[in-house]
């Protein structure tokens, strides 16, 4: 008979550490009493962009797989020995099951399940093609409107779009503020992609683009270059 | 560097480490792979003129990325407004903080030290403390004499230093990878190319006083 790795993880333990393993697409992480069960929130996507090591404890629904930090493992056991170490550690109850008896919601349990899944894994995002017209390029790393742009720029929409409609020729401080935004966008837009630029742009308080309408083009600059260095705070 | 910050330096005793291995979120840039190795001289609390800021747990790594763009998880607020309860965060904490938080590459480095501070260890704290040098530095806003220290460790030919993270309270460390530690180096390899903390991440990091986003409660 075909054993699931979870099924052969189990078979695996002592009675002692016995425990009801299960790993489905529940959005709730469940951690009960000596015998737990365990649930962990996560997606066929996620687990399919793994390549590398992850952290520990780490367990990715729906694959029956589990992670130890070491990397991959082909069998569910040391995972689960993992999870079972940290359970004798006394984690407490958490959960859909019983959300009320959950003192851990603000305490030193849910830091340790927070632990566990620590981040999403997402794809790269795709770097937009640029064309050398520095409209168009704005747009496409800022996904930033007309009108957007138009109140960046000191001016309405209307005239914004009668400069574009003429021989192309922008006013020389307007030419100047697209093609700071272009190079700032640049920067950032292998992290975030346009639409999270254009988020990163606007989003209150203390939004970028209200420093560009001031012009204080230097400000914005150094918040973008701020995300090259990996700091210890 | 202070001959007080010298001598407490002098007193910490050091220890080698066969491989070990840490991790590091980094930058992505537009085109091209990103640089693990990339750094600014003299920043961070253990500024020296080539300081590489690495964890040996992952969850710090990324709390440590949230307190250090704070701004930015406050303004991707994922409640619009209704901020995080009791009841909601249990249900969202494994769902990642949104834009405009950048995503960020991870990466896994292995090192092979000889020459390491560890000043986690209640032993080095206490020898630090008796040559005057104030352990709650290692928490301050401002880095206090942080940056200091790790000049003149790195003087002394410290190759990194472990030290506890500010953003994973009480029980996180960091290991800054001082000049001298980057002829350690044994391997590094992407974990994942593009990702961001999770809510229940930015939840749990201490922030910089002040700092902390509003809706995480």
């Amino acid at each position: 008979m075909n054993q699931s790795p979870v099924e052969a993880a189990e078979r695996s333990l002592s009675h002692e550490e016995q425990i009801w393993f299960s790993a489905f697409s529940h959005r709730r992480t469940v951690y009960s009493g000596e015998r737990f069960r365990l649930r962990v929130q996560s997606t066929p996507a996620q687990a399919q962009g793994i390549t590398g090591p992850l952290p520990r404890y780490v367990v990715l629904a729906g694959t029956g797989v589990g992670v130890s930090r070491t990397g991959l493992m082909s069998s569910s056991v040391l995972a689960v020995h993992e999870f079972n170490r940290v359970f004798s550690w006394g984690v407490p109850v958490v959960g859909l099951d019983e959300p009320e008896s959950a003192s851990a919601h603000t305490g030193n349990g849910l830091r340790q399940i927070v632990s566990a899944v620590s981040y999403v894994a997402s794809a790269k995002p795709s770097p937009p093609s640029l064309t050398g017209d520095l409209v168009q390029d704005v747009r496409a790393v800022t996904n930033l409107t007309s009108a957007e742009l138009a109140a960046v720029l000191g001016t309405s929409e209307s005239e914004f779009r009668r400069w574009r409609s003429g021989d192309g020729t922008l006013p020389a401080e307007a030419e100047r503020t697209l093609k700071a935004l272009r190079a700032i966008a640049s920067m950032l837009v292998g992290g975030l992609g346009p639409s999270g630029v254009r988020r990163w742009l606007v989003a209150e308080p203390d939004a970028p683009i209200d420093d560009l309408r001031r012009g204080q083009v230097d400000e914005v600059v150094r918040r973008a270059e701020a995300y090259g260095e990996t700091l210890a705070t | 560097v202070t001959s007080a910050v010298e001598a407490a330096a002098s007193a910490v005793e050091l220890v080698s480490r066969t491989v070990e291995v840490y991790f590091r979120h980094v930058f992505i840039p537009s085109r091209g792979d990103p640089d693990p190795f990339r750094v600014l001289a003299g920043t961070g609390r253990w500024a020296t003129p080539w300081t590489l800021y690495t964890a040996p747990e992952v969850h710090v790594v990324w709390a440590e990325y949230c307190r250090n763009a704070a701004s930015d998880v406050d303004r991707a607020d994922p409640t619009g407004g209704v901020g995080l309860s009791t009841t909601s965060l249990p249900v969202l904490a494994q769902v990642e903080v949104g834009d405009p938080l950048p995503r960020r590459a991870l990466y896994r480095l292995t090192y092979r030290f000889g020459q390491v501070a560890d000043l986690t260890t209640r032993a080095n704290q206490q020898k630090l403390r008796d040559a005057g040098f104030d352990t709650t530095n290692f928490y301050a806003d401002d880095y206090g004499l942080c940056p200091e220290l790790a000049q003149a460790g790195a003087d002394l030919g410290w190759q990194a230093l472990i030290a506890p993270s500010a953003a994973w309270q009480p029980d996180g460390s960091c290991t800054a990878v001082l000049p001298g530690g980057r002829v350690a180096l044994q391997r590094h390899q992407v974990v994942v190319e593009a990702a961001r903390p999770t809510i229940g991440t930015a939840w749990a990091t201490t922030y910089r006083s002040g700092e902390r986003p509003g809706w995480l409660g």
